[in-house]
């Protein structure tokens, strides 16, 4: 005979164990589901009596498959990310580094092009395009904080469907003018412009160029460079003014 | 907004400066990403903005076929200058008849996981035995990224990293397979394969090191022994 207490921090490892191995979920994240079972498991028998082993374990082995089978689905909805890693994976984006974004994102990329395709008769390259800028705006989201984990796959796809759709209405109403002679809209930036920009950023100081990356690159707001730095808020503005005026003169010149 | 010109002329308001800087900036590294991007779902993905039509899997096998035939006629041009009663053959040239003379084939029936990931074991199998390396790279790694990956995974996958010449990333591979498993299956052939890598990633000490490791009874024995005389002649 065993309360729930001792019989919870006697089977706790055996737990982490199985639900690690059986179900092939990362150590990490078998922890996590452990200890979720453990306290569903305590309050279910949270009058502490003791009782035999057997009632425990059948009443464990039920909320485990429950809380994997929960995990399981909150992650194939996330990319296959679980909570934790979506956080490392954000707070990675955050300080610059993008290759884990990369390599979940570009691994699902493909499978986003052929929805598009699939569900919307999309061109391959039209699909191909849409999904490119979901991912873009998606990149600035997380990095902006604004993307919260829950169902990044549908929020992923939803982003392109509405790119693509967007693309296709101002398609259609551009085609109804075709016929007259209207002058093409020239981009607003050319690939030679971008590249005499990266010529121009690389003259900078790096104290210019770490700050316009950590604004522009990593999308941190001033605030949040100024506590990174611990410099004030205005001595930050007043230093991004005067880097994005550097930035143009050598711009300038290089043109 | 202001356009580039006016940016250019410096006769704009502190306000504008900022607001173009943001939107050029911003559209700078979306540009960088965007290339960046294209550039990784080609190479890992063989994926590309412009489809990939029937026409271009047959030039590929096109290719496929000429560069076989080339490489016979280079095989049997070693052999015969390398043959019996001609000079010891190179450890760089042994490699490479080794790499080139026997495909492992991949004969695992791997059903775990979740549906998605079965299907892809098995596309990933299929695409290795018939030497699309880039697929069979691409649905390893999904696997993998899942966090659903084995020694079994990290092994093929090191070996179509392997056959296509991409030899950091096979030893990366490789080396994951003991440390995922300390007693797998693949043991002795993943020596076999990382000491060849080595090798052709010029890691000679490292390759020397691995093919040392390899014992009497084990695979490849004759040839490891073979390759490290070439190696220190």
């Amino acid at each position: 005979m065993l309360t729930v207490q001792q019989f919870a921090e006697a089977f706790f490892p055996t737990l982490i164990k199985q639900i690690s191995t059986k179900a092939e979920i990362a150590l990490r994240d078998a922890v996590h589901i452990g200890e979720i079972v453990v306290h569903k498991l305590k309050s279910r028998f949270r009058a502490n009596k003791p009782r035999p082993i057997h009632v425990f374990q059948q009443a464990i082995a039920i909320i485990a498959a429950r809380e994997t089978n929960k995990y399981k689905r909150l992650t194939e909805k996330n990319f296959g990310l679980s909570e934790e890693a979506f956080a490392e994976m954000t707070s990675k984006l955050q300080a610059g580094d993008e290759s884990l974004f990369e390599q979940v994102f570009l691994t699902h990329f493909k499978s986003c092009v052929a929805l598009l395709k699939k569900k919307y008769r999309a061109s391959h390259q039209d699909a191909y395009d849409a999904t490119m800028n979901a991912m873009l705006a998606f990149c600035r989201n997380l990095k902006a904080g604004k993307v919260e984990y829950g169902n990044l796959r549908y929020l992923f796809t939803q982003m392109a469907t509405h790119n693509y759709l967007k693309w296709i209405q101002r398609q259609s109403k551009t085609e109804e003018f075709t016929q007259l002679d209207f002058a093409e809209e020239l981009p607003r930036f050319d690939q030679e412009s971008f590249e005499l920009l990266g010529q121009a950023f690389a003259k900078l100081g790096d104290g210019c160029r770490d700050l316009l990356n950590a604004f522009y690159y990593n999308e941190n707001t001033l605030q949040q460079i100024s506590e990174k730095t611990n410099r004030s808020y205005v001595a930050i503005r007043k230093q991004k003014q005067r880097c994005i005026e550097k930035l143009r003169d050598f711009f300038t010149a290089l043109n | 907004m202001i356009d580039l010109n006016q940016y250019k002329d410096g006769s704009v308001s502190k306000e504008e400066l900022e607001e173009f800087t943001n939107a050029f900036m911003r559209a700078k590294y979306d540009n960088d990403r965007k290339e960046r991007w294209q550039g990784l779902l080609a190479s890992e993905q063989n994926f590309g903005r412009q489809e990939n039509t029937q026409a271009t899997k047959r030039i590929s096998r096109r290719v496929f076929l000429w560069a076989a035939s080339a490489a016979a006629v280079a095989l049997i041009a070693v052999l015969l200058l390398f043959g019996p009663g001609s000079s010891p053959a190179s450890y760089e040239q042994l490699a490479d008849n080794y790499l080139s003379e026997e495909f492992y084939e991949n004969r695992e029936d791997d059903s775990r996981g979740d549906q998605d990931v079965e299907q892809m074991n098995v596309e990933a199998t299929v695409a290795y035995n018939q030497k699309d390396f880039a697929t069979a790279i691409a649905r390893y790694e999904t696997i993998i990224a899942r966090g659903q990956g084995d020694d079994t995974h990290h092994f093929f996958l090191g070996l179509s990293y392997l056959y296509t010449a991409a030899y950091e990333e096979a030893i990366r591979n490789f080396l994951k397979v003991p440390e995922l498993n300390p007693s797998s299956k693949f043991i002795q052939e993943h020596r076999w394969f990382l000491a060849l890598a080595y090798l052709k990633n010029m890691q000679v000490e490292e390759c020397k090191s691995m093919l040392q490791a390899i014992q009497p009874r084990n695979w490849k024995y004759q040839e490891a022994q073979e390759l490290l005389k070439a190696i220190d002649r």
